[in-house]
């Protein structure tokens, strides 16, 4: 058995028999390794932080922080490949389909679950996290809604002569109502494909933007592009950790750890001097 | 004309046929004087004692609205008496009438003897007592209509009540993770409590199919039926389910609609126990107090939001319990919800039967 080649998964369900159930299933597959046991929301994103799994089987309905939830917190970069697993939810079913991203219903049938198992093989040969990520994010935006920069907002703001380049309040429309999110309280941003997630005060806004329009608003004093997805708030980071090839762990005051990669290595003189 | 409106308003029907019965009577004794060749001014009596007919007899609607309301023997008795008095006035007025207009001399003749006015007096009230029949007649034929209307509600009502039900026993996400945890069980070589976990849900699933939800069991079937869902809901949420059960004895050959609790502990499993990671407990309670039956269903979760949220789905759940209760119970029966410090309880009283 090649350890270095086996497929590291974590299983979050609240109820302990669904996830024994899928233990004792997964036993089958010996390129296969559970790494956590999660019963809730939060020890999901504990467990994405502290095992950097390759794949997450994901409940949708759990007490507190839900499945969808758990995807809007978990940092894009981190973020491990998803097969939801759910009773009954039509609604979710239909958004999965949607968005091409593979589910198991319960019960489980061995059959789908095998079939299951070959598309994640697939996907972590080619390594097309990338586009995984984008797609859960789009699904996102489907199940929960995305938000919009409020322009004529950030105008007005403008014409009362406050400095109109980097506001101090981000307002994001999202349907006909405007959260005004202060700039100080954003962790992080990260980008997948059209849509940008705010991580801000444990909640998370996903928006329709670009990266180029975030790096824009936000004053580089405080925020710094740290990956080719992920803009920091550099006085919210508090352990830097350095990682192979040149990459750099960030662990923010909130818990949540962030890839720095070896091509914004030159900000780390800036992020060390702040903070 | 439109009859709905007539219906609808009660004045304009009253006024609509005390006008027609009178200008009726006006009209028939017209043509009696004229097939009999009454002397000529006859007619100016007539159209007197209709107009004072149709006076008199107005006030008595406000007279027969009080007894109607209050009974048979009011009515039986008050009726009549009202209708002589009433005639009284009227016979006053005709022969008044009479004497003026067609025949001054017959005063003299009749007018003052008490048996004339006696039978005078009996002829009008006749007339009155049609008047007062026709009167309680329209008045009787609304009450069966509206009566008829409030049964046709009620059944329309338990009809709903019951797909409501159906919904709740084919709850999707119950029986699907029920199935699943089974499989798990029988994976993992659990085999007895995967077969006990297969009776208790073909159990419960039986008696949900096989109940009316108008019909009536005793608590006692009811609480086992309880135990069965509990225990699945058990071996699903393990510790995290904390269940007590707190039943007078005496309480238990009560008759009670089948599948009361059982919603509202679905709901106490779905708010408060589910959403939380640590879990919580549910108790059941059941009690005499004098001639009603108390049961509550009481967790110990969030309560209810502090601001009252639209669409909250407790609401609708609690919605259901309190229509089926409306129809099998009418106003012998309460339920209330009240906000425990932590939790929530739902607590009804019913009728006692047994």
């Amino acid at each position: 058995m090649k350890q270095d080649t086996r497929i590291r998964a974590i299983i979050v369900d609240d109820e302990p028999l669904a996830r024994r159930g899928l233990e004792l299933r997964l036993r089958a597959f010996d390129d296969f390794e559970i790494v956590a046991h999660c019963a809730n929301g939060r020890e999901a994103i504990d467990a994405v932080a502290e095992h950097a799994p390759d794949l997450m089987f994901l409940d949708i309905e759990m007490p507190g922080i839900d499945g969808f939830e758990v995807l809007r917190r978990v940092p894009q970069t981190s973020m491990p490949m998803v097969v939801f697993v759910t009773a009954f939810d039509r609604y979710a079913i239909e958004a999965f389909d949607a968005h091409a991203l593979d589910y198991l219903l319960k019960p489980l049938v061995d059959e789908r679950l095998e079939r299951t198992m070959v598309h994640v093989r697939e996907q972590f040969a080619q390594r097309r996290s990338m586009q995984h990520r984008e797609q859960l994010v789009k699904l996102l935006a489907t199940v929960t809604g995305a938000g919009q920069l409020d322009a004529d907002e950030l105008i007005a703001r403008g014409a009362a002569g406050l400095p109109q380049r980097f506001p101090e309040v981000l307002p994001i429309r999202l349907g006909r109502e405007t959260v005004r999110l202060p700039v100080a309280a954003i962790e992080w941003v990260d980008a997948a494909g059209d849509y940008m997630c705010v991580h801000a005060e444990g909640r998370t806004h996903v928006v329709r933007a670009t990266m180029k329009q975030f790096e824009e608003r936000l004053d580089p004093a405080d925020f710094q592009r740290i990956h080719r997805s992920t803009i920091v708030n550099i006085r919210r980071i508090r352990k830097l950790k350095p990682h192979t090839n040149g990459e750099y762990f960030l662990t923010l005051d909130g818990g949540h750890e962030l890839k720095l990669s070896r091509s914004y290595r030159d900000r780390l003189e800036r992020i060390l001097g702040k903070g | 004309m439109n009859l709905d409106l007539l219906r609808g308003n009660r004045n304009l029907l009253f006024w609509g046929l005390h006008t027609l019965g009178w200008s009726a009577y006006g009209f028939a004794q017209f043509v009696g004087s004229a097939v009999y060749g009454k002397e000529p001014g006859y007619i100016q009596v007539i159209a007197i004692a209709a107009a004072s007919g149709f006076l008199l007899s107005a006030p008595l609607r406000l007279l027969y609205r009080r007894l109607w309301a209050a009974g048979p023997r009011a009515m039986l008795i008050g009726s009549p008496i009202a209708c002589w008095v009433a005639a009284l006035g009227w016979r006053a007025i005709i022969n008044t009438a009479y004497m003026d207009i067609v025949k001054p001399e017959w005063a003299e003749d009749h007018a003052q003897q008490p048996l004339e006015i006696f039978v005078g007096t009996l002829s009008s009230m006749a007339l009155l007592l049609c008047w007062t029949g026709l009167y309680y007649g329209v008045k009787f034929y609304e009450r069966l209509q509206l009566e008829r209307e409030a049964t046709l509600r009620q059944s329309a009502l338990a009809q709903e009540a019951q797909l409501k039900m159906l919904r709740y026993q084919l709850n999707p996400h119950f029986l699907f993770n029920t199935l699943n945890a089974i499989s798990t069980l029988v994976l993992d070589g659990q085999n007895r409590t995967a077969n006990l976990a297969v009776s208790r849900l073909s159990e419960f699933l039986r008696y949900t199919l096989d109940q009316d939800p108008m019909k009536k069991v005793t608590l006692r079937q009811e609480l086992d039926a309880l135990n069965l869902y509990l225990g699945i809901e058990k071996l699903r949420f393990g510790d995290r389910l904390k269940l007590e059960f707190d039943v007078d004895e005496r309480a238990e050959s009560a008759l009670v609609p089948s599948l009361l609790l059982q919603p509202l502990v679905e709901n106490a499993m779905k708010y408060a126990i589910a959403p939380r990671e640590q879990g919580g407990s549910v108790t059941v309670i059941a009690g005499i107090e004098g001639g009603t039956l108390r049961l509550a269903v009481a967790d110990d979760g969030p309560g209810l939001p502090a601001a009252p949220a639209s669409g909250n789905g407790r609401g609708v759940g609690l919605r259901n319990t309190r229509e089926r209760l409306m129809v099998l119970y009418g106003d012998a029966h309460s339920v209330e919800v009240i906000g425990l410090s932590p939790g929530l309880s739902v607590e009804m009283r019913l009728p006692l039967e047994a």
